[in-house]
Order: structure tokens, then sequence, then C-alpha cells
């Protein structure tokens, strides 16, 4: 059927009228740009044309071609017939969307009538008049295509072809829709937009920013279009962005005040203090729009003022979403309001009442939310639990719990006696976030859960000055046991039997805190910080003992007798390998645990060793091309964490430095810039300018 | 060790080390799924001169320790590639324009991804920054494209290059 076999050149009597020709000139360029597989498409039928050179052959020419820039593409479809079909199959894969222009319409739809083979891929087009013929052609061809889209939509503009229009951009990536208001008929109370609107079904899986731009700022749009747009916005997974340019409504105001930069995503954290009409907005989207959120947070405010947010209100949004919620996150000052939730949230897999103060009722939770994770509550929240009734089942499917006071709150930490009750409650849990203050309830730790992979403990001191004695009420043991000190003058460091019986344990992090760094340190002084110098940590036990490690992670402020390294070496060849490689560790380490680490220094074994702080959006460049070159790891802007500085440290170099932060911190104060580095075995500092 | 036998389209009959020729998918098949067991049997390539066999099994023997390729999905499309050319390839590749296209015809035959990437990147670098005549002039290609045809290529050209 097709021109298979006659597809030379030499052929040329036969090839006006060819089936392929004719195939090609009116096959639709939404058929052919993409969106199928290769196989369906005619070039897959093309085949060799016996070539001395093998150029007839589609999948060399193929070959060939796939090393080619755009630019080059572009003029090698001028070569021959068989060229211009094989570079406009690549141009369509890799070339960026054409942009049409309003008035190049016309002409652009008018000149690929006579196309005959279509290279362009992707289309952003902006239409001024929706109601143009030449538009609407245009949809009616390329719908498919057309990825950015910027459209002006009239007050009289009839809305069904449109939702048709909508309907059929299922590629659509960027949407920018500019309302022209109705005017008059706003000010009809009856005016209702019209049903198809209300009611379309639309679907953009892959669109990701969204405009929403009132035209004439001076006259208001009709409420119920915000019905309309949460509408949109709820059948668009993947949206991380939404703006409103002069859309006054109670929807962007609510998202423009609460600075929402995931639509799905409402942070609503500082409700408390919102003003009535900001309430009033927060009803209205939640009740009349229907916008249905993957995540929440809330905070109660116990001042009972009109303005104020009260639990049952809060309980009431989080129903109208209902079953769309992934995560919530709930706050309280109120010591005496209870968490008690009457319904079901089925998807629910995070729920953090790490900032509720009052009780939590945890019978009926393994009802109301099955598929939860992770939990996060503070130990106060269990205080008028009645752990009698034992609720094993109740929560059977929580991996993560996370037990920890509220920051600058004081408040008791986890005590033996709660311990043994969170063991029998989560006995499913495998990372476990706990602070504690005594050696009794690790060993409860260690003794029942067995099933616990990862154990993160922060064990409370005060840090002070004067080395031990600043341990105010901490056993020494369980700073033996954890890493986690504050003056770092240890003697005698052993691990305890107990950390050993952790026979799943798979994560052991050995980290210590740098305040005390920080606080000793001139911090006008390029000089390095004083040196912790522990007494050394008890590499051999962790290898006999912990057979299922993985990631050893510590601090380049530990220094490890030479020996004992060897040792880790030989015993565990495969812990090393694994912890030296950075790709797994910064992926796994990164968003889960470094952004609650301020100021803390980490350093893989052998690996990477990375200074953190909240303030800076990105690593310096060179830090990120090293990341980078040495794992799969990618960097996001913005980043999820924030990275200062890095470096390769050699291993047994135990006297490689990273200035710290604090230096860098006013140096940079006084300077605008600050170097960084570390030290080489030869003494010489290593530097590098960073910006501010 | 095991191995294979090798007929050229010339005739000659080349012994190779199975481990060295397993980076072509099309002899590899034929030895998993006919099972070459006897030393004895001939394994004949008919679109495959003694010259250019011998090329490729220089080229499998130094990369027969090399990682195998992810293969590309059928469905994805072929981008530019980047891939830098080592020296030794580079110093392997120097060779005639007809020798060239004479190994990309057998790396296709033989299916050797890597091989014919090598070689399809050398003509690329040799088709690169010339027009449309001399590429036609280079290879021995017919234009068969109409003039009307050339002027609706030309007119969609503008578009492309007008961003």
């Amino acid at each position: 059927m097709l021109r298979s076999l006659s597809f030379a050149g030499s052929d040329r009597n036969s090839r006006p009228g060819t089936p392929i020709q004719r195939l090609w000139r009116y096959l639709s360029t939404t058929e052919i740009s993409g969106y199928r597989s290769e196989q369906s498409l005619p070039f897959a039928q093309i085949v060799d044309d016996g070539h001395p050179l093998g150029l007839g052959n589609p999948k060399i020419l193929r070959q060939i071609l796939g090393h080619m820039d755009t630019k080059t593409l572009i003029s090698l479809r001028r070569v021959s017939l068989r060229w211009n079909h094989v570079s406009c199959e690549i141009l369509r894969r890799n070339m960026a969307p054409v942009c049409i222009r309003p008035s190049q319409i016309k002409k652009f739809l008018r000149f690929m009538k006579r196309c005959f083979c279509n290279p362009f891929g992707s289309y952003a087009i902006r239409i001024e008049n929706l109601g143009e013929l030449s538009n609407r052609n245009f949809f009616k061809r390329f719908s498919l295509d057309v990825i950015k889209l910027r459209v002006k939509i009239a007050s009289d503009e009839i809305p069904e072809f449109f939702n048709r229009v909508l309907k059929g951009l299922t590629n659509l990536e960027e949407l920018h829709l500019i309302r022209i208001p109705e005017g008059a008929l706003y000010l009809r109370t009856a005016y209702v937009p019209p049903s198809v609107w209300v009611y379309g079904i639309f679907h953009f899986p892959k669109l990701k920013s969204i405009i929403f731009e009132n035209d004439d700022p001076t006259i208001p749009f009709h409420r119920n279009y915000d019905a309309i747009l949460s509408q949109v916005l709820n059948s668009a997974p993947n949206l991380v962005r939404v703006t409103f340019v002069s859309w006054d409504s109670h929807f962007s105001r609510v998202i423009s005040r609460c600075g929402i930069s995931n639509p799905k995503s409402f942070d609503g954290w500082s409700f408390s203090k919102c003003n009535p009409k900001l309430k009033e907005d927060l009803v209205e989207l939640f009740y009349e729009d229907k916008m249905k959120f993957k995540a929440l947070k809330f905070e109660i405010d116990k001042t009972g003022s009109p303005s104020s947010l009260d639990f049952d209100l809060v309980m009431d949004l989080i129903l109208q979403t209902g079953d769309h919620l992934y995560h919530l996150a709930l706050r309280s000052d109120d010591a005496t309001q209870e968490f008690l939730c009457s319904f079901k949230l089925r998807r629910l897999i995070t729920l953090s009442l790490q900032g509720w103060l009052g009780p939590v009722h945890l019978i009926g939770m393994g009802h109301q939310f099955p598929n939860l994770k992770s939990l996060k509550v503070n130990p106060s929240n269990f205080s008028g639990h009645d752990f009698s009734k034992n609720p094993r089942l109740e929560l059977p499917t929580v991996e993560t719990l996370t037990v920890m006071p509220l920051d600058g709150v004081e408040l008791n930490p986890v005590d033996a006696n709660l311990m043994e009750n969170l063991v029998k409650i989560f006995p499913c849990v495998k990372n476990l976030h706990v602070q504690v203050d005594g050696i009794e309830p690790l060993h409860v730790v260690y003794t029942h859960w067995s099933r616990l992979t990862r154990l993160w403990v922060d064990v409370r001191g005060s840090g002070g000055e004067g080395g031990d004695e600043a341990f105010t009420g901490i056993p020494p043991e369980v700073v033996k046991i954890l890493g986690y000190w504050e003056s770092g003058n240890l003697t005698d460091a052993t691990l305890l039997e107990g950390i050993s019986q952790l026979k799943q344990l798979q994560v052991l992090w050995l980290l210590p805190s740098f305040s005390q760094l920080r606080n000793n340190s001139d911090s006008n002084s390029d000089e390095i910080p004083a040196h912790e110098t522990p007494k050394p940590w008890c590499l051999r036990a962790i290898v006999d003992c912990l057979e299922k490690l993985t990631h050893l992670v510590t601090s380049s402020e530990i220094v490890y007798p030479p020996q004992d390294v060897d040792y880790l070496r030989a015993k565990k060849p495969e812990l090393i390998r694994k912890v030296s490689q950075v790709a797994g560790e910064l992926d796994f380490l990164l968003p889960v645990k470094m952004e609650t680490l301020k100021f803390s220094v980490l350093l893989v074994l052998m690996g990477v060793s990375l200074l953190c702080h909240e303030a800076t959006p990105l690593p310096p460049p060179w830090v990120q091309k090293l990341i980078e070159s040495k794992s799969g790891f990618k960097f996001t802007t913005p980043s999820p964490i924030v990275v200062y500085s890095a470096a390769v440290i050699p291993q047994k170099q135990e006297g490689a430095y990273w200035k710290s932060a604090y230096s860098f911190k006013n140096k940079d104060k006084k300077k605008g810039r600050g170097k960084w580095g570390y030290k080489n075995p030869g003494g010489k500092w290593n530097s590098e300018n960073v910006g501010a | 060790m095991p191995f294979v036998n090798l007929e050229s389209s010339d005739g000659d009959l080349v012994k190779v080390d199975v481990d060295v020729i397993k980076c072509s998918v099309t002899i590899n098949a034929l030895i998993e799924h006919l099972g070459l067991e006897d030393d004895n049997e001939v394994v004949p390539l008919q679109n495959v001169g003694t010259e250019t066999l011998h090329k490729v099994l220089a080229w499998a023997k130094h990369h027969k320790d090399d990682l195998p390729s992810v293969d590309d999905d059928e469905d994805d499309p072929p981008r530019e590639r980047r891939t830098d050319i080592t020296t030794w390839d580079a110093n392997f590749i120097k060779m005639e324009q007809i020798q060239l296209f004479d190994l990309i015809l057998a790396a296709n035959y033989l299916d050797i991804s890597g091989l014919l990437d090598l070689g399809c990147k050398i003509v690329a670098d040799m088709i690169k920054g010339k027009t449309a005549d001399e590429i036609r002039t280079m290879f021995n290609i017919v234009n068969d494209l109409t003039p009307q045809e050339q002027e609706q290529i030309r007119k969609e050209n503008e578009w492309c290059e007008e961003k």
C-alpha cells in the first residue's frame, strides 16, 4: 500500500500521487506527532531503498540524524524526501513548542494544508477571539498538540465550544485564561453561568501552571466562576502553580494571602489570626467551591474570637475535602482540646499532631485512618489515654512514629512507661524518632521493638559549658550509645550491649551537635573551630553486631582510629561501598532528616560532608556539580534541603575541616563573600569563592 | 572457552570467542536459541566482508568488558546524543568513507548498538555544517523533492527558525 519499496528517488515518475504522498498529505498532524507508538506510523514502514552507503536504511538514518541539533535537522529536510521524513520525525520529538501569534493562525493553517510532512510537535498559542473560524479550526486539528495556551474569553463567548476545546487539551501544560467579566450581567443576582461551565468534565493530567486573569479589574466576577475554577484545579492532579491576576474573589484571596505555592496543598497554618473576611472566604472555598486538597494544615485558636477557627469548623472543612486528603497537620495550644475525629479519611497517610497540646484519642483511629503510615505526636497527647484498654490493633499499619515535644515548649520526654505502651499500641513501627532523657526508655526499644529498622533519638541536655557536667541528668551511657553530645569530652566511650541487640538496624547515625562549636569560636576569626576529640567509638562492635547495617552516617568531628576504619573496611566492604555512594545517601537522607539539622556537618564515611543551613536556596554550583557527578541526585529549584557546602574528604584525612557556617555567616555580613574549603593532607587550605 | 565460527561474505572463516561477539544481538540470539554447541558449526554472515568482519571483531574485543548499554525503549524518541568518543575509538574509526559505511552496515546487520552509534556519530560529524546540495553530492543522494515541496519545506522552516 505504502510506497515502501519504491521510495528511492530514482522512482521519480511514479512519485506524485503515490500512496505515501497522499497518506501524508491527508493525515492529521495530531495523529503523526508523537502520541502514538512508532510502529503505528507510516515512517516505520519505510524500508531500505538500497543506497550503497546504507543511508537509505531508515534505522541507520535515524541513528545518524539523532546526533544532530534542531538547527541542523531543519536544514537537512531539504536533502531528499526520505531525509525530510526522518528529520521531521526527530524534530517533532525534540523541537520546542512552536509559538503562534493570534494574527498568524490563519496563515499557519493555510500553509499547513499543503504540509506533506509535519515537523511541528507541539504548539504554544495565543487566542484573542475564540469565535474566529481559524481559531476553531486550529483547535479542531491541533488540540492534542497544544501544550501552552493563552486564551481570552469574552463575556458573550459561547461557552459550549470552549468547553469542548478544554476537554480536548489533554496534553496542555500551561494555561493562561483571561476572562472578560460579564459587567451588567454580574449585577443580576439571578445570573448563573451556563451549566456546561459548571458541569463540564475536564481532565488535565499534564497541566502544571495555570493563570486566571480578570481582563477588567474594575468589574468583579460573578461568584459562580470560582466553582468553575475549583473544578479546573481539581481536574489537574499535577498542578504545581496557580496565579490570580486582578481576580478578586474569595478563592484568589485565600490562595494569595496564604501564600499557597502548590494549589493542591493547602497551608492554612496561620488561620487562627485570620480576619473574619478570610475565614468567610475559607468556608466558601470548601463549602461552595468544593475545592479538594491533598494536604491540609490548620491552627486552632483557643481565644474564641469570631475570626478564629474552632475545632468543629476545622473538622467540617476537613470533612469537605474527604477522601482526597493524604496529609493532615493540626496545631492547637489549648491543652484541654481533645483530638477526636468522627469520620473516615481512607487515604490519609500522614497525621501530624506534634503541635497539638491536648489529649489524642487513639481508640477508633484504626477505622478512621486505615492507611495511616506516619504519625507525629508529642508525649502530652498520651497523658489522658487509658492504656489499660490495650488498643493493640487500633493502628496496625503505622510504620513511622515520631514522639517529640514541641520546639521551645518544655515537656517531659518519653519515659519508660510511655515507651512500653507505645510498643504495644504501635507494634509495626519501623522508624522511630523520640526524645529521651534516660537509658530506660531505650532499653524498652531494644528489647521489644523487633521490627525497628531506623532509630532516631534526641537526648535532652542543656549543652552548656563544662564537658560532661553539662549533661544534667543524662546517663553517660546514653550519650555513649547515641553519639549526641554537646561538649564532646567523652572518655572511654564504648557501645552498650543494648544497641547491638537491634539486629534489624539498617541505619545508624552518630552525630554531634555543633552548637558548642559555634559558642566557643571567635566569630570574627577565620580560624578553624577547636577540634572535638572524643575517644574512639567502637566501630568494631557496630561491625560485629549489626549485621544488617547498610548506612552508617557520622560526623567529621569524630576521630575514628585508622585501625578501626580498616577493620570496618575489611569486615563490611559492602557497607563501605554503600556509604561511599552518595546517590542513595543523599536521596535518602536529605529529604528526611537534614532539614531538621541546622548547622550540622555530616560526614558519610569516606564520602561527602555536607553543611546545611536553611537560609540558602541552593548549594553553590560547584557543590551541586560535585554531588550530582557522584550520584543520581539532582538538585531542584527550590531545593527541599539547603546545603551550604560539601566536598570529598579522603579517607583517613581526619584533619579535614570545613569552615563552619557561623564564620561564613559573619564574614558574609562584613564583606559579602566567604570562602569554603578543606585542608589537604599537607595542611594547605583548599578554598573556593562562593557568593553570598 | 566456547568459540563460534563466522563466515564472511568472502567465504573466509573466522573463529571468535563467544564472549567477544556476545555484543552482537544477532549472533547472541543465534547462539542462545539455536544452541551452537558444535565447534564446527558455521554462522554465515552474507552481508559482512572479511576486512569489515575483522574490524568489527577488533572493536568487540576491545569493548568486551564494557557494561551492557541500556536498551532504548522503542517508543522513546531518538534524541541528540552527546556521548564522547574515547581515544581508542577515535583511532579505530579513522578509515575511508566507504569502509566506514561498510562498518556501519555490518554493525546494523549484526545489531551491535555501540559500534553502530560510533559510526553514525562520525557520519553525523561529517554532515554537520554542510548544505543540502553538498550532502547530496557527498553521498550520491538524488533530490526527489518537487519544487512545490521544497517551497513548502522552506515555509515550514521559517516557522521553526522564527523562535
